[in-house]
């Protein structure tokens, strides 16, 4: 009993940090209409801040703490409304997503470059001062996260639906011009909805860091995490929300205290999906819960740029060709692997196209498929036949066919999280299994030799690279032209009537 | 297929302590004049072969500094530069200057590969090297065959790489038994309720597995044994169970950022494990200092070098300090520098034993015949040529944010009396 009740206060504990990590993704949505994957990235930046603001600065970590959530993170959220998200306001699902992602990976490289060579440590604001409950040691710090979490829930629930600023900034969300013609400002509401999402953010950052400790990519992804919460909620009822990160904090604990790992139980694959509960959970979510009305982006319908015709389908795609073919001949043998490398990224979002692009369905899972088709490939005669090359189309195939499955009911924002958790998923179960993969997890494919020759040097495997994008982007080209091109169009513009 | 403890196979087969800083002849074997630095009679045969002309020897060096981690491993660059400068004051080698090219692999193993691919195009041999992401580098070595004399081979690909050889040379053949010994000695009890957490990425994995594996065939017993992510926020509920479980040894594979977040955990549950034990990756200021006071009486285990506290009476490590504080003054005190320097003093002793026609083919072949290698004393004896790590350890303790020798106590000195298991 003492164990159980020890799991479920750090699960409670944890819980707490996810709350005050999804009610800022749920205020920001629900007052701009746009999900914020910056959320985390910038708790993350602003704890940086703060430790800066305290340590190196000497500030006292209260008016540290107060300066950063009252003053530079509101300001840092209006900053970024004003001058990124403001011109994306109206842009569909896809776009956002884009516009946030490329922030968080903005503000990662800031941190990484700014702090650089530092070594931060944020204390714990009563170091580890605490008592016992139950026999089970909490911290002041502990029962701080849970008030916090608490009266976040409970002073936005009470700013958003029973003050006047609240209820025009879920307005502006609802119809943007509607609340202008009644007096109210669209444009500033906005910025204070962000204001309050980063100032949350920062909460967030701030009282995770100590235990964390400040590594930008881990406090950046911690966010991700509250995604199922922030979703039980679906992205409005903070209630639900406040609920469902305590659900995932218990749900994780007891997981990691209670789940066997030995016998059957201790194999990757298995003990990946304990260490994957968040994005399990937020699959479930997805899956089982009804779906919210998800803002669609702009009433203004998209007009699709004209496909390119066969007969400019084949100049561009044999200038490709040439292009390379000139280029390998003059760069350097970094600048030929560098040149191959891109050529290979640019095959996987080629995969996007007729995917986002044309279909309006977005994944975050690219490089899930394209792992799986290197180890599909990597299987059949080392990888560089043709046979390997077929194995890792159909493979990486037939697991999208078989995700788009219970896949089929989401679109847009749910869609988007979906193939997220189905990627950490992998990265956690299947990437790490040395079954798979070999003692230290790599695989190695030799340059593919096709018609009974080799090729020989990364010159030619440019080259040949470049063919590849070139015949592919042609036959996309031919395929968006033709009847399926129109219905993927259609269906992006409206799944309804498409069908 | 697990084959069980072996002993007196390894490098040092005599039993004996290892004494650091007095074995191990550097830049023995003279044939360009006295001491193999000074052009010989005649002119040292000019370009002999990719990367080397009459008065250069061109070596690449490949660490990971941006990326996932910055700055992982950007002191074995430093070292390596460092030792480049040491050897050039002292007239180079037959006549020819050491010419370092720097590359970054990003922590990347594509970026690895291209890294390596340009050495291979432009340099002599590749030295110093150090990166987890060196599977990379395997392949392109395996290609073009430049000798590669690395600071640490991390990855089993490098390891099996014919050409590819290192101050700590990667084997995945054996595990070194003499830790699992002395904890069995010192704390028998605890070893009774060992715990191991281990990151689920191939490399920590496949590790942890092995040394439960060896440890077991000691006595250890395995009340925890549990993976964890590389982005694990709270480890709470792991501290947890593993009190639950009642374990008294706790040791963990994982970057310095996760055993931080770990000991933060452990200390916020007050929980105290009678041992905990780091490997020599957690050998670092910055890592004793972060995490005082939680990391106080933690154990670090040495095995790849001589330890920077021993400076005063090792030789060695003061000429290998002096030359890092003029090329990379205030430089972050790792293994990683330690090893690099080291790899460099074993790819001149090959280069001047080879003499003025310098080629691939015979300073490979000179690498091979490095069958017990100290660095001139800066690190424990390993057998370079057959790819064998040392079957040497010493334990360090952390207090107050430094480290203090526990076992052997006396300073630069090593245990190698345990054998290895073999798998």
């Amino acid at each position: 009993m003492h164990e159980f009740i020890a799991f479920t206060i750090i699960g409670i504990v944890a819980g707490a940090t996810y709350a005050v990590a999804a009610s800022g993704l749920v205020v920001t949505y629900s007052t701009s209409g746009i999900f914020n994957i910056a959320h985390g990235a910038i708790g993350m930046f602003m704890a940086f801040v703060y430790w800066q603001l305290t340590v190196p600065w000497h500030l006292a970590p209260g008016l540290g703490f107060a300066i950063v959530v009252f003053v530079l993170a509101p300001l840092f959220g209006a900053l970024i409304e004003r001058i990124l998200i403001r011109r994306v306001a109206t842009a569909s699902v896809t776009v956002t997503l884009v516009v946030t992602v490329g922030l968080t990976l903005v503000l990662i490289g800031l941190a990484q470059r700014i702090w650089a060579g530092q070594s931060p440590v944020v204390a714990q604001f009563f170091g580890h001062d605490g008592f016992n409950l139950f026999r089970v040691y909490v911290t002041y710090e502990d029962v701080i996260t849970i008030g916090i979490a608490g009266l976040i829930a409970i002073g936005l629930r009470i700013l958003l639906f029973r003050s006047r600023v609240g209820i025009a900034m879920r307005g502006v969300v609802d119809n943007r011009e509607l609340v202008g013609l009644f007096g109210g400002r669209p444009s500033l509401l906005s910025t204070f909805s962000w204001a309050i999402g980063a100032s949350l953010a920062s909460v967030a950052g701030i009282l995770a860091a100590p235990i964390i400790q400040l590594n930008p990519l881990i406090l950046t992804l911690l966010v991700i995490d509250a995604y199922a919460a922030a979703m039980l909620g679906r992205l409005r009822s903070l209630p639900l929300t406040f609920v469902g990160a305590l659900g995932i904090g218990l749900t994780t604990s007891y997981a990691t205290g209670y789940f066997p790992s030995s016998g059957i139980w201790d194999s990757t694959p298995i003990q990946g999906l304990v260490l994957s509960v968040p994005s399990l959970l937020l699959f479930i979510v997805l899956l089982v819960l009804p779906m919210d009305r998800i803002r669609s982006g702009s009433l203004r319908r998209q007009v699709s740029l004209a496909p390119a015709g066969l007969t400019r389908s084949l100049q561009g795609g044999a200038l490709l060709v040439v292009g390379v073919a000139v280029a390998v001949s003059f760069l350097s043998v970094s600048g030929v692997i560098t040149l191959g490398i891109g050529l290979a990224y640019g095959l996987i979002c080629l995969s996007l196209v007729p995917l986002t692009g044309w279909g309006g369905q977005v994944s975050i899972c690219q490089m899930t498929f394209a792992g799986l088709g290197a180890f599909a490939a990597s299987k059949f005669n080392g990888g560089e036949s043709a046979v390997g090359l077929l194995a890792a189309a159909l493979l990486a195939g037939g697991v999208g066919a078989i995700i788009s499955l219970p896949a089929l009911r989401l679109r847009g924002l749910y869609l988007a999280l979906a193939t997220m958790a189905f990627a950490t998923l992998m990265d956690n179960s299947f990437f790490p299994w040395s079954a798979a993969f070999g003692f230290d997890g790599s695989l190695h494919i030799p340059l593919p030799a096709l018609f009974g020759q080799h090729m020989s040097s990364a010159k030619s495997f440019d080259i040949f690279l470049a063919v590849v994008f070139a015949l592919l982007s042609i036959g996309l080209l031919a395929l968006r032209r033709g009847p399926f091109g129109r219905v993927l169009i259609a269906m992006k513009d409206s799944e309804a009537a498409c069908a | 297929m697990a084959t069980g403890p072996t002993g007196g196979t390894g490098t040092n087969s005599t039993g004996t302590t290892h004494t650091g800083g007095s074995t191990g002849a550097v830049g023995s074997s003279a044939p360009c004049g006295t001491d193999g630095n000074e052009t010989p009679a005649g002119g040292n045969g000019g370009a002999t072969d990719t990367g080397v002309t009459a008065t250069t020897i061109n070596v690449a060096n490949i660490a990971s500094i941006t990326g996932v981690a910055p700055g992982l491993t950007q002191s074995a660059q430093q070292a390596t530069e460092a030792w480049a400068a040491y050897v050039n004051s002292q007239g180079g080698i037959c006549g020819r200057q050491i010419k370092v090219q720097p590359f970054d692999d990003q922590n990347d193993s594509g970026q690895n590969y291209a890294d390596a691919e340009q050495a291979c195009a432009a340099d002599f041999a590749m030295v110093g090297n150090a990166s987890g992401f060196d599977d990379g580098s395997a392949q392109a070595v395996t290609a073009c065959g430049i000798p590669t004399m690395a600071a640490e081979v991390s990855t089993v690909n490098a390891g099996n790489t014919a050409d590819i050889f290192g101050a700590s040379p990667g084997d995945s053949h054996y595990f070194q038994l003499g830790p699992a010994n002395y904890l069995k000695a010192t704390y028998p009890n605890a070893i009774k309720k060992a715990a191991m957490i281990y990151l689920n990425v191939p490399a920590t994995a496949d590790n942890a597995m092995r040394e439960v594996q060896a440890y077991e065939s000691v006595g250890f017993d395995y009340v925890y044994d549990q993976s964890t992510t590389p982005t694990n926020a709270n480890y709470a509920s792991n501290v947890q169970a593993m009190q639950s479980a009642g374990a008294q040894y706790v040791t963990e594979y994982s970057d310095q950022s996760s055993a931080e977040r770990l000991l933060e955990a452990m200390q916020q549950a007050n929980y105290a494990p009678q041992v905990v034990d780091w490997f020599s990756e957690e050998y670092s200021p910055q890592f004793a200092q972060q995490t005082e006071p939680e990391s106080n009486g933690d154990l670090v285990l040495m095995s790849a070098t001589d330890a920077y506290e021993d400076a005063a009476s090792n030789p060695a490590m003061q000429l290998f300090l002096s030359w890092m504080n003029r090329v990379a003054p205030g430089f972050h005190q790792d293994i990683f520098a330690i090893l690099a320097w080291s790899a460099g003093l074993a790819f001149e002793q090959a280069a001047k034993a080879v003499g003025p026609d310098l080629t691939r083919a015979a300073i490979l072949a000179q690498f091979k015949t490095i069958t017990t290698w100290t660095g001139g004393g800066i690190q424990p004896p390993v057998n370079i040529g057959d790819k064998i790590p040392t079957k040497c350890f010493a334990y360090f303790k952390i207090e107050n944010g430094a480290f203090d020798r526990v076992y052997p106590t006396g300073a630069n000195t090593f245990d190698c009396n345990s054998g290895q298991y073999s798998y």
